[in-house]
This record gives structure tokens, sequence and C-alpha cells, in this order.
């Protein structure tokens, strides 16, 4: 049992180390941003080009964030297991015999996560086919990797931030928010396929935005306790989005698979970010505004006004999206994959419409599955930032 | 992990096209090269087709091909050539991989450049997905360990993040952390084996989901009324949709049907039921001997996807004809060895079988077969029969494994008259027709080769068909395939 005395001896120590920002937390942001720059790459790739193998550019940039990844987890586990004197020691939990901060196991599994899915998806290759969708068992366990890593990262910085003084938790918290960006984005590339401008004008994209985004704008907001939390992990997703969007086609490519029904010359970029900007600032403006009540309150607020608010600007923002006024460098409408057909709803720019949508009730009804979501991923996205916000180790 | 897997593990014989064989065999021109052609298109779609062309001249510098549909929109678009990797140990082998990515009636288009100027092919290759695997003990192994250090590490996780994350520097967990850390690992227990139970569904269903797309053919029944054959075709329920009465002619007729005695292959005959109606077609049989007959009918559909359906048929009492087709042929043979290299004719005359020294599984070779007449000269009035020099038929004695060939290979006709006229700009004529590349007035030699390949070990049966003068001769052969 350590004494008090050692206790604030080590933590004057420690606080002396801090002044500067640890090179585990650099090394975990550069690992992130690799990974996600490697991952819309590689969409990209699969959108222009067709087929790959295992070193292309995109896959090393992935690779890259578990190599970086597993050194600095493995770093922090092997340092502070058998570095018995090392004051870092009393910011580390205890797993299974192994010491380390809470970011670095989270990591580490994150990163044992994406080694499984490496035999995993290649035997479902062989098994059923080559990669024609982006949700698959070893995708998914993939991407799940992923998160981790990113989560573990976001943790290092926030354990680190919760312990450190003024000036460096400002920097500390900038970091924090900018890895809460990247896994904003990395939950839009899981949700890509179910997100095509032509299903803007359905209830069912609104349900699966509603599902995924306002969990990471809550717990982003709560736990970074800056202001304007929301509204900034939001803006990174749209900074790299329109920095993909206006950069990636100016690098050519040639279609590798056939057919061929559109013969692009250059990488294909997503398409045009989704406005979550707007429900960010509404959420960010009514948690100000409501802050002391009860969390309740708060989920439901927040979770009704994004709904409203992405309503509102997204349907007539998708008008124009499909529209030939977007077809330009700026809003990208015009680009498209070499496989999609003449005839297909994006090609043709029509909006698509869900059997179980045709009617009124239909929409209606999920829409309110939309609502409740929004509501019930708020209210958990609120608690996890609570947390976060506490967490020191 | 295999428990994850459904039961299902199967290996469907009757494959794309033919029965058991997937690989398709060409030889044939590319503009002035004489190029051999193997394609093994992949067992499961999308996949990768593995491409092998030899060229028979030396002056070809470099080949490039491309995957297209043979028909529809798809067969205007190519993607970018690949070009085809030429071996430094053999400088006459070209190869390459090409991904098939859905399940049809495909093209792969050679592009051929060499001492004599440029030169291309189409060649039409069928794909489906062939089967259901199951996963090997080892790969499962290391998986379920995987899985199990990812529960852990969920469980161990869980666990510190309630009990100690959130405590100040060097101070321990009191008793209510340690418990609510405790609490958090049990969660952590469910939490792993519903993420486990979720899984298993969702990679069953997946599993479920591909079973729908392995390839069956159209099911085929055969009934006897008097000496009229009657077929039924029906859907099989293959995902892909298929129609019963969308075929197009391929050597003069839309079905080619070999019926075979079972069990001696002691009786074939090679008819051409007429259509009657929608997924209906019928046939006066000719004279054949009573038995129980294996049924192999070919068809090709507008898509220029080549099925091979499948069939039994009891012939209860010897059949007298006539037959309603004079393209018939047939015999009750007087069958050759596996070591006969010579089966005399019963007009005089006799066909020699160029043995190769030993033939393999899986290995493309060719198959050569010479005619002469009684006095031993190469036989000088040989005809065309079906629009062909001659017609192969390779059965493996225990049925899994049928093929109808050419001298061109085992590909459709009808879908190499496709694939040849997507090598045309529009509004063009077929450069290379099946059947107007062999009626030009040249008289038909009297030596046949046939490129072609075994996909398993065991004892086959080659059955030759061509026109002599008088009448079609039907012989066969018999030989031993290896490991």
């Amino acid at each position: 049992m350590a004494t008090q005395a050692d206790v604030l001896s080590s933590h004057s120590f420690a606080v002396e180390r801090e002044q500067g920002i640890p090179w585990t937390v650099w090394c975990m942001a550069l690992a992130c941003t690799s990974a996600i720059i490697g991952a819309h790459w590689d969409i990209s790739w699969h959108t222009s080009i067709g087929r790959d193998n295992f070193w292309t550019p995109a896959h090393v940039a992935i690779y890259l964030c578990g190599l970086l990844g597993g050194i600095s987890a493995g770093w922090l586990i092997f340092s502070n297991t058998f570095g018995v004197g090392n004051p870092e020691r009393n910011h580390t939990v205890q797993i299974f015999g192994l010491r380390a901060p809470l970011g670095a196991f989270l990591v580490a599994w994150g990163g044992v996560a994406m080694l499984t899915s490496a035999p995993f998806d290649d035997w479902w290759h062989n098994a059923y086919g080559l990669d024609v969708k982006i949700i698959s068992p070893p995708h998914v366990l993939l991407i799940f990797g992923f998160l981790s890593v990113q989560t573990g990262g976001l943790i290092l910085a926030l354990g680190a931030m919760n312990r450190a003084s003024s000036e460096q938790r400002r920097r500390l918290e900038q970091i924090f928010l900018y890895l809460g960006g990247l896994i904003l984005i990395t939950m839009t590339i899981l949700i890509l396929e179910l997100t095509s401008r032509v299903l803007m004008h359905t209830a069912w994209f609104y349900r699966t935005v509603a599902l995924s985004v306002p969990l990471i704008l809550a717990a982003m907001s709560r736990a970074s306790g800056h202001r304007w939390g929301a509204t900034i992990t939001a803006a990174i997703y749209t900074v790299f989005l329109l920095g993909f969007q206006w950069l990636l086609p100016l690098f050519p490519a040639e279609p590798k698979l056939g057919p061929v029904y559109f013969p692009t010359t250059y990488f294909v970029p997503p398409q045009f970010p989704i406005l979550l900007i707007m429900p960010a600032l509404a959420c960010d403006l009514f948690w100000q505004r409501f802050k002391g009540r009860a969390l309740w309150f708060q989920s439901l607020g927040s979770g009704l006004i994004f709904l409203f608010v992405l309503m509102a600007v997204q349907w007539p923002f998708a008008n124009f999206l499909m529209s030939d006024g977007a077809k330009n460098w700026f809003f990208g409408s015009n680009h498209f994959g070499y496989f999609v057909h003449p005839n297909s709803s994006l090609r043709r720019g029509v909006f698509f419409r869900p059997a179980n949508e045709k009617d009124l009730a239909g929409f209606a009804l999920v829409l309110g599955e939309a609502a409740l979501a929004a509501v019930l991923m708020s209210r958990v996205g609120l608690a996890f930032g609570n947390w976060m916000r506490a967490v020191r180790r | 992990m295999k428990r994850l897997l459904p039961a299902v593990a199967l290996l469907c014989f009757p494959l794309v096209a033919h029965v058991g064989v997937n690989d398709v065999f060409f030889e044939g021109l590319a503009g002035p090269y004489p190029l051999y052609v193997t394609i093994r298109p992949p067992i499961v779609i999308p996949g990768i087709a593995e491409i092998s062309i030899r060229p028979a001249a030396k002056d070809v510098k470099s080949i490039r091909f491309t995957p297209m549909t043979l028909t529809g929109a798809g067969s205007k678009y190519p993607p970018t050539p690949d070009t085809a990797v030429q071996s430094k140990h053999d400088p006459q082998l070209f190869t390459g991989g090409l991904w098939i990515m859905f399940a049809g009636a495909w093209q792969v288009r050679a592009m051929v450049e060499g001492d004599r100027g440029p030169g291309s092919i189409s060649i039409p290759v069928p794909a489906a997905s062939q089967k259901l695997s199951t996963m090997d003990g080892l790969t499962g192994s290391i998986l379920v360990l995987l899985m199990l250090v990812l529960a852990a590490g969920v469980i161990g996780i869980a666990g510190a993040a309630i009990r100690e994350s959130q405590l100040g520097p060097g101070l321990k967990p009191d008793g209510s952390r340690i418990r609510r850390g405790r609490i958090a690992m049990a969660g952590g227990v469910v939490v792993s084996m519903v993420i486990i139970w979720f899984g298993r569904d969702w990679w069953n269903a997946e599993s479920r989901e591909y079973s729908k797309s392995i390839y069956k053919p159209l099911v085929m029944q055969a009934s006897l009324a008097g000496s009229r054959l009657e077929l039924q075709l029906s859907s099989s329920g293959w995902l892909q949709p298929k129609g019963t009465d969308d075929f197009v002619a391929d050597h003069e007729h839309l079905m080619h049907l070999y019926a075979i005695r079972e069990p001696g292959l002691d009786a074939i005959f090679h008819l051409h039921p007429e259509r009657r109606e929608a997924g209906k077609f019928a046939h006066e049989m000719p004279q054949m001997p009573k038995g129980k007959y294996r049924l192999f009918a070919d068809v090709v559909h507008a898509s220029g996807f080549p099925e091979t359906m499948t069939a039994d048929l009891e012939v209860p009492q010897d059949l007298t004809g006539p037959s309603s087709s004079a393209d018939d042929a047939g015999s009750v043979l007087p069958l050759g060895g596996i070591a006969d290299a010579t089966v005399a004719l019963a007009g005089g005359g006799r066909v020699v079988f160029d043995r190769p020294s030993a033939l393999r599984a899986n290995e493309p070779t060719t198959l050569r077969f010479r005619v002469f007449d009684a006095d031993d000269n190469p036989a000088p009035n040989l005809r065309l029969y079906l629009g062909m020099a001659a017609h192969l038929a390779l059965v493996k004695k225990d049925f899994s494994v049928f093929s109808h060939i050419h001298p061109y290979g085992n590909i459709s006709m009808a879908a190499f008259d496709m694939a040849q006229s997507s090598l045309l700009p529009p509004g063009g004529n077929v450069l290379v027709s099946s059947h107007a590349n062999e009626t030009d007035g040249a008289a038909v030699p009297a030596e046949f080769s046939f490129p072609s390949g075994f996909p398993s070990a065991g004892e086959y049966r080659l059955i030759l068909q061509f026109a002599g003068p008088k009448r079609v001769e039907t012989v066969s052969f018999d030989i031993a395939v290896v490991k």
C-alpha cells in the first residue's frame, strides 16, 4: 500500500513530467489519422480501380495504424508492468497482471481484433467470394478493432487531459476532440452504404444516422467539457471529408474490373459530407442552455433537436445534391464509381424509396424509430461522456 | 469455430455448361496467332479466374486480357486490360488472373501483339459459385483462440475501467470499486456471449444466403410415351434467374441430348429434341436397345450462359425408330479397351487415337484422332457434322463428369459467336462463326484435335462422332487419368 507521501511525491514528479504531450498520445493521433486516410483511400481504390492486393498504399496506411498503436500500447504495457520504479505506474490500471493506462489496453485489444480479422477475412474470401460489401463479419471485426484503437487513443489522451494543468489540458483537449472527430468519420464509414444521397429522402437514412452519430457527439461534448465540443467534432469530420472529396480526384486511376459502366479516370471521392455540423451546433446550444437539467431531459431535447435539424438541412440539401447544380468539383455529385450502372438511381439522380415507406404511415413509423434512436443514443453518449470526464488513468 | 458454420459442406457435381468440369479449354486464332487458352473460373464468386495462354508461334511479344460480360450493357464497357506475365522458364506461356465479380455469362478478351501485328479473340466463360466451404481445423483453432483472447480482453477491460480508471494517482480501489468492477466483468462476460451469439447467427445467415448462389442447373424430367421422349424443364431455384424458354440455337439445334446406357456406357446416342412449348421438348427416339439411360442435355440461354441438364430414362423395350431428326446419330458400340489406339469402322477404314503417354487430372491436354479409309490413306471424303468437323463427348464412367467438346474446345459455339460479335463495331458482322468457319468449301481434314482436360482421376470414355461419306460414325476409346 502506497503511503500518502509516496503518492504526493510521485504525483508531483508526474506533473512535472507532464509539461509536454506524452509521445504515446502523439503516436496514437498519428496512427488514427493514418488509418482514416487509408480507409477512405481504400474505399476510393475499390470504387475507382476495383481490385487491390495486400500491399496497396491505402492498405499500408491502415497497417501503419496497427503498427503505431502496437508500439504505443506495447511500450506502455511493458514499461508499466516491469518498470517497478516508473512513476507513471500511478496512472495505470491492472488487467491479468499487466499494468498500463486503460487506453493502452483498448489499443492492444483493437490490435488483436484487427489481427484476428486478417485470417478470418482471408478465409471469408475463399469461402464466400472476394469483397463486394463493407458489412461482413470479418470486416465488422476489423472496424471494431479499428474503433477500439481509436477509442484507446482517445482514452489515453483523456486520462492525460484530466490529470493535466490548464495549458497542457487545453492542448490535450484539442487532441481529444481531434480523435473524436476521427471516430465520427469511422462511424460514418460503417454506415456508408446506408447513407448514399439517393436515400436522403427516406426515414431509413435518418434512423441510420440517429443510431450512430448522437452517441459520439454527446460523449465528446460531455467528456471534453468544451462548450462547442460536438460542433468541433462534426467540423473535423466535415473538413476531412471535404479534403478527401477535393483531393482524391486530383490523382489518376482507371478501372481494372468490369463491367465498367462509368469510365472514371481518377480516384473517386466520397460524396459530400452529411451536414452533421448543423445539428451538432444546435445540440451544443441546447446543452449550454440546459446544462444542469436531468440527463433524460437533456437526452430527450438534444436527440429530438438533432433529428429535427438534420432533417431540416439535409432533406432540401439532398435535392440540391441530386441536381445538375451539384455536379462540380465542389459538391462532387459528378463523381461515380466505375460500377454505377447508367440506369441506377444514383446516375439518374432519382431518390430511392423503400417498400416500407411507400405511404405516410410507414414513413412515420421509421421516423419514430429514428427519434427514439436519437434520444436513446444521446442518453448513452451523455452517460459515457460523464464517465469519461472522471477517467484519470 | 466449426460449430459456427452450417453443417452443409457439399461439392456440386453439375458445374456450369458441363457436368463436373469447371475449366474452359480453347484453341483458336487471335488474328494470325494460334492460341491454346486455359481458363479456370473461380470456385466462389466474386473470385479470380486463372488464365494461361500458350501461343503456337514464337513471334508473340505480349498478351493482354480483360473480362467482360458476354451480353448486355457490360459487354460494351471493358475494364483496362491486364498484361499477361510471360514465364521466364517457358517463354511460350503467358499467365494472369482476372476478377469475375458476379455469376453469369462472361467473356475473356485476349489481345495479342507480335511480329505479325495485333490479333484479338474473345472466349466465353460461364461463371457461377460452385461450393460452400467449411473451415479447416487449424484456421478454426487459431480463430477460436483469438476469439477467447478478445473475449477475455473485453472482460478484463470492463473490470479495470470501472474498478480503477477513475482513481487518483497511486490510490488503490476500495471494496465498493472492487465489487463494481466484478459486476462490470460479469457484464463483460454477458456482452461477449451476446456478441458471439449474434455473430454466429449473422455468419449462418450470410452462409445461407450464399448457398442460394451456388449453381444448380435447370431441372429436367424425362418420360417416354411409346417411342416419344418428352422433356419437361423447370427452374432449379438458383438465385440467378434463368428462363426455360430463352434458348438459342447451337450447332443448328436448341438442344443437344446425349443418351448413354448404364452401367456399361455401351449404347450412346446424340439426339436433338425439338421445342414443343415453353419449357417442353419432345423427340421421336431412334432405334435403340432397352435399358436405363443417363441423359445429358446441352442448351445455351440468350445471355450466352450454357447449361447441361441431367435426367434418367428407363427404356422398357427395344425401340425401332425412326428418329424425328436427321441429325441424330449413335450406336451400340463394339467398344475399344483402355489400351486400344485403333477402332475399325464398320464400312471399312479405321480411327486412330494418338494416346498421350500419361493423362493427369487438371492438366490441359490435346486429344488427337486420325481417320483412315479402307486403303489406309487419310479419309478423303469426310463431311461436317452439325457444322463441325467432329464432336467429342468425354464421360467419366461413374457419370460424375460429362463434357461435350469440339475442335475449338469445351466452349459453347453459340456463346463463342456472341463473344466474337463484341469484338466488332456496332452493326458489324461476326468475324468468326463456328459454322461459317468450317463451311467455306474446304474439305474436312481427316485429323481432329480437341483441347481438353480432366477434372479428376479415374476411368473415362471418349465418344467421337464425325460424318463419313455415307453416315455419321460413332466410335469410342477408354482412357485412364491419374492424379
